[in-house]
């Protein structure tokens, strides 16, 4: 489980934008491009490196009508996913 | 959800994805087909200019800025434009003659700007055609020596050529200098009249044997998709994302549809791109042009038509056959 206190960033080579209620990412590196649903758009547009794993929690529980150990663990797996996908580094 | 899903969600609902921005018309080589107009006037982009319109493409969900020109790397500030995209998160595609990317520029372009890719100008197989087409002696050979140097550190890069009546006999010579660097070649088979309406580019234009070559290769793929793997196929009611998911800009500050299709639809001294690209009825219309165009070769015709170059050679951007571009015998 990733700790609340945790801050992400995206990794230097990730270019990205929320288009309408998707994210297109761009990972320059290695020429890849990943798309993310509304969701996962959701949560790497609150990984700015300022806001800590809680504070996105915190964002996301106004937006989704989830509780927070169920969102807490769905985040936790998705930052673990991003990370192994080279998209966001611990700030 | 796909990439591909959201290129082809782009271009149905006007998502403005992706942006051409010609920095200037100046170059370091004299191309013998260069669609620039040199004549064009107006009172040219500033560095607060671009700073603006680069924020406003950003809060429009634009990902993908190209910096072209003429030569962009000759524009005087070249790097503080180009950073001002890199800071606001652009994948940054540069369109260069790759004449000057070598020593302390190239050095500095990869570790200031950081470009997705820099799309180089490659006009033949040998020194002789190319600086032929380029009317610089000696450029080939510098060309070659620039990406030896580019691929040793590490810069990204993909070739561009026009297929024209003089490189036509060197296609499979210009793939094996491409395999040579690892590096993606897309061919353009058509040579296109020069933005002011001067057709003597054309004069050089492919022969109807020198394409059906080109085609033969079993190469057509990186015809089509202009070798950019990562461009998605996209199916849609239209014909192509200009004006829908793209645009031009020129050193001006004149927005277009696409690079080719020169019809102005506003510019930047006087409304922002925010504005011009909603509620524009020169827009509208170049929308509805463009899913009369898919309707029309849905019918039968080419597999490949540029509704922009059909537009500057017959006036009209509907394809209507023998009249087609890709058809004509120039």
């Amino acid at each position: 489980m990733t700790s609340a206190a945790a801050v992400f960033r995206p990794r230097p080579d990730v270019r990205f934008r929320v288009v309408g209620d998707e994210a297109v990412i761009v990972r320059q590196e290695d020429a890849e491009v990943i798309a993310l649903n509304e969701v996962g758009a959701s949560v790497l547009a609150l990984l700015d490196s300022r806001r800590s794993v809680g504070d996105v929690l915190d964002a996301l529980l106004e937006q989704y009508d989830i509780d927070r150990e169920s969102l807490s663990s769905d985040v936790s797996r998705f930052l673990s996913e991003l990370r192994d996908a080279g998209v966001v580094e611990e700030a | 959800m796909s990439y591909q899903k959201t290129a082809v969600r782009t271009w149905n609902e006007n998502i403005l994805f992706s942006a051409l921005v010609e920095l200037t018309y100046r170059c370091n080589l004299d191309c013998v087909f260069c669609y620039n107009d040199l004549g064009l006037q107006g009172r040219p982009m500033t560095l607060d200019d671009y700073e603006l319109f680069f924020r406003d493409l950003a809060s429009l969900s634009c990902l993908h800025l190209t910096l072209t020109g003429g030569e962009p790397l000759v524009h005087p500030q070249f790097f503080e434009i180009a950073t001002k995209g890199r800071n606001l998160g652009f994948v940054l595609r540069i369109k260069s003659n790759g004449h000057s990317l070598r020593g302390r520029l190239l050095e500095r372009l990869k570790d200031e700007i950081d470009p997705y890719v820099v799309e180089v100008s490659l006009h033949g197989a040998l020194a002789e055609t190319h600086d032929r087409q380029t009317r610089v002696e000696g450029s080939f050979e510098r060309l070659l020596a620039n990406l030896q140097e580019m691929a040793a550190r590490g810069l990204r890069f993909k070739i561009n050529s026009t297929l024209t009546r003089w490189n036509e006999s060197e296609i499979d010579g210009m793939f094996a200098l491409a395999e040579r660097f690892g590096a993606p070649l897309a061919v353009d088979p058509d040579v296109t009249p020069r933005d002011d309406g001067d057709l003597s580019p054309l004069e050089i234009s492919a022969t109807p044997e020198g394409r059906r070559c080109l085609f033969s290769y079993g190469r057509s793929e990186d015809v089509m998709r202009q070798g950019d793997a990562e461009l998605p196929t996209v199916d849609s009611k239209k014909h192509c994302g200009a004006g829908s998911s793209g645009i031009a800009v020129d050193p001006f500050g004149n927005v277009y549809p696409c690079v080719q299709w020169r019809r102005p639809v506003g510019n930047l001294h006087q409304r922002s791109i925010r504005d011009i690209w909603s509620g524009n009825a020169k827009l509208e219309e170049v929308r509805r042009l463009s899913e009369e165009v898919k309707r029309n070769l849905a019918r039968g015709g080419p597999g490949m038509f540029c509704p922009g170059t059909a537009e500057g050679l017959t006036g009209s951007p509907i394809p209507s056959l023998p009249l087609h571009p890709s058809s004509m015998s120039l």
